[in-house]
């Protein structure tokens, strides 16, 4: 393998998701594509890093600070909604039936894994939920949006500790069946948690 | 519910192996070390995704293959299912029907073993984790989502405990009670959840087994099976009430815990009681007397089985003559002989299985079955 080619598919290797097989295969393929086609990618590549950061606001990834999301006035300044990371922020979004602002944590609680709250954006999420400088209304209701893992259900307790406190209502995401899912085809766990959060008609 | 076909391969010392079982007895004989327990391994971690012999379940691949792969047929009420499992050396691929369940725990449910062992007949003189493991491996038989429960419930313990020595260290200490009331409230969740389980499944199993004992034992004096909780304000609490008193004494140990980096209370710490003539078992019971009550606990468990489930589970004997005694030994094999169901059963001779009909024996030398 040529240097360039092997270089390439080392790197592309390290990505989630991808293997030496298809790391490999996905660099002959550049070899043989148009170096437009090739050039455009590493462009991207580049302004990856060089044109994003954090919104200072909301934390989630940005060319733009604040972020479009934050400097939108049509969005609800009044709701929060917090997640983990920048890709459920997305899946959330895309459903386009929140309209709120959301706070990406980047990460959720894990002793396990030596990370702690101040390895997480819960400092800017408590900063944006204090009194502020009377221009923007205070946030009246923060939705946790955690994972219903072990760490997501500690993260979100442990946030909801602090934020009641500031006299902001603080909830939680339901868990249960899904929409379109069949009862008798669900799992044990997800049908005890259903029933624990049933809901009176 | 029965195994119609079973392929293997890349499993410990088991040369590639396919396999038409009986609906009854499968008998496999060989001297130690050739292979007859690693064959019952496969079954067992084709129903339940783990192995009775080891926590890195990498461990059963063959030296110097790539991985282990274990496939079973699996006829029950006239379905018939396709249990497909891949081990690789950091990784597990399941697929349930040619597709890969999610998630995984609807893989569970409709493939239930029991394994009897002859380590089980140690139990009531053995280590407590090892009766717990025994306990919790019966409960997830019984109801499948158990197995989420201990897995989470272990996590969150884990969890609190690698805070509780970070704070011992001095790190993390800003904003300490917080983060260990999170964990606190997690480990009394889901620990409530795993104590409830456990004595929901003795409450059930508990009167099967002494009425087991007596038949086999006939002994004159009665067993019992109990759950003993550590600490005694649990052991007192109602199932309603157990978050709360889990909650309460994780609070009373906290400066102790923090102190010895650990946990000190929760269904980390309880034990599985056998109890014989009103104390007990280990302490009175004669060697003979304890494995009768393993031997009844285990009947009782296979009945229970078959009747939650509406089908006899599918039993895996690995061995377990040799270490009974003739007339026990022979009370097992007429228990079997009654009740229907496949059976897997592995011995040394093929002496020690005491049934005349319905059996079909294999031999086993050096990983191959013939």
């Amino acid at each position: 393998m040529a240097d360039p080619v092997q270089r390439l598919a080392h790197e592309l290797a390290r990505l989630p998701g991808i293997g030496e097989k298809t790391a490999t295969r996905l660099a002959f393929h550049l070899v043989r594509a148009s170096a437009e086609q090739v050039r455009n990618l590493a462009a991207a590549l580049v302004d990856l890093v060089e044109q994003t950061r954090l919104c200072s606001s909301c934390m989630n990834v940005t060319d733009d600070d604040p972020c479009a999301m934050c400097r939108d006035t049509r969005r609800d300044r009044e709701t929060l909604c917090v997640v983990a990371t920048p890709s459920d922020l997305v899946a959330i979004d895309r459903g386009g039936h929140f309209s709120g602002r959301y706070h990406v944590l980047h990460g959720l609680l894990s002793p396990l894994d030596g990370v702690g709250p101040e390895d997480l954006r819960i400092a800017e999420l408590l900063r944006r939920l204090g009194p502020g400088d009377g221009t923007s209304p205070p946030v009246r209701e923060v939705i946790i949006a955690t994972s219903p893992s072990v760490e997501g259900e500690a993260t979100a307790m442990y946030l909801a500790r602090l934020i009641k406190p500031l006299g902001v209502t603080v909830s939680r995401i339901a868990t249960g069946l899904p929409i379109g899912g069949e009862i008798e085809y669900s799992d044990q766990a997800t049908l005890a948690r259903a029933l624990a959060h049933r809901s009176h008609l | 519910m029965r195994i119609a076909a079973l392929e293997v391969e890349g499993v410990r010392n088991l040369a590639p192996l396919v396999l038409s079982p009986s609906p009854r007895f499968n008998v496999f004989v060989g001297d130690n070390g050739q292979g007859k327990t690693n064959l019952l391994e496969s079954i067992y971690v084709a129903a339940t995704l783990r192995s009775f012999r080891t926590t890195r379940l990498a461990e059963i691949i063959q030296f110097g293959a790539p991985g282990a792969r274990i496939r079973a047929r699996v006829e029950r009420g006239g379905l018939t299912r396709l249990y497909d499992v891949t081990i690789g050396p950091h990784s597990r691929q399941v697929r349930l029907d040619g597709k890969a369940p999610r998630p995984v725990s609807r893989y569970f449910g409709d493939l239930n073993v029991v394994l009897f062992a002859p380590e089980d007949l140690h139990l009531p003189r053995g280590a407590p984790a090892d009766r717990r493991r025994f306990l919790d491996r019966a409960v997830f038989n019984r109801r499948g989502e158990h197995l989420t429960v201990v897995a989470d419930y272990d996590k969150a313990l884990r969890s609190r405990n690698a805070l509780l020595r970070e704070a011992a260290a001095g790190r993390r200490t800003k904003g300490i009670g917080d983060q260990l009331a999170v964990w606190d409230e997690q480990v009394a969740t889901l620990g409530a959840r795993v104590i409830a389980h456990r004595r929901a499944y003795l409450a059930e199993l508990r009167g099967p087994v002494q009425a087991a004992f007596d038949a086999i034992a006939r002994a004159g004096k009665p067993a019992d099976v109990t759950y003993a909780s550590a600490a005694p304000e649990i052991a007192a609490a109602a199932d309603a009430d157990l978050p709360a008193a889990l909650r309460a004494a994780l609070a009373a140990t906290q400066a102790r815990d923090l102190a010895r980096g650990s946990t000190s209370v929760g269904p980390h710490r309880d034990d599985l009681a056998f109890g014989f003539d009103g104390h007990e078992a280990a302490a009175v019971a004669s060697q003979g007397q304890l494995r009768a009550l393993v031997l009844a606990w285990k009947t009782a468990e296979i009945d229970l089985l078959e009747r939650v489930h509406g089908e006899p589970p599918i039993l895996l004997l690995d061995d377990v003559s040799s270490e009974l005694d003739p007339q026990r030994n022979r009370y097992l094999f007429e228990y079997l002989a009654e009740r229907q169901g496949q059976c897997f059963i592995t011995t040394t001779h093929a002496g020690f299985v005491l049934l005349d009909r319905n059996r079909v024996d294999h031999q086993v030398r050096d990983g191959r079955i013939v």
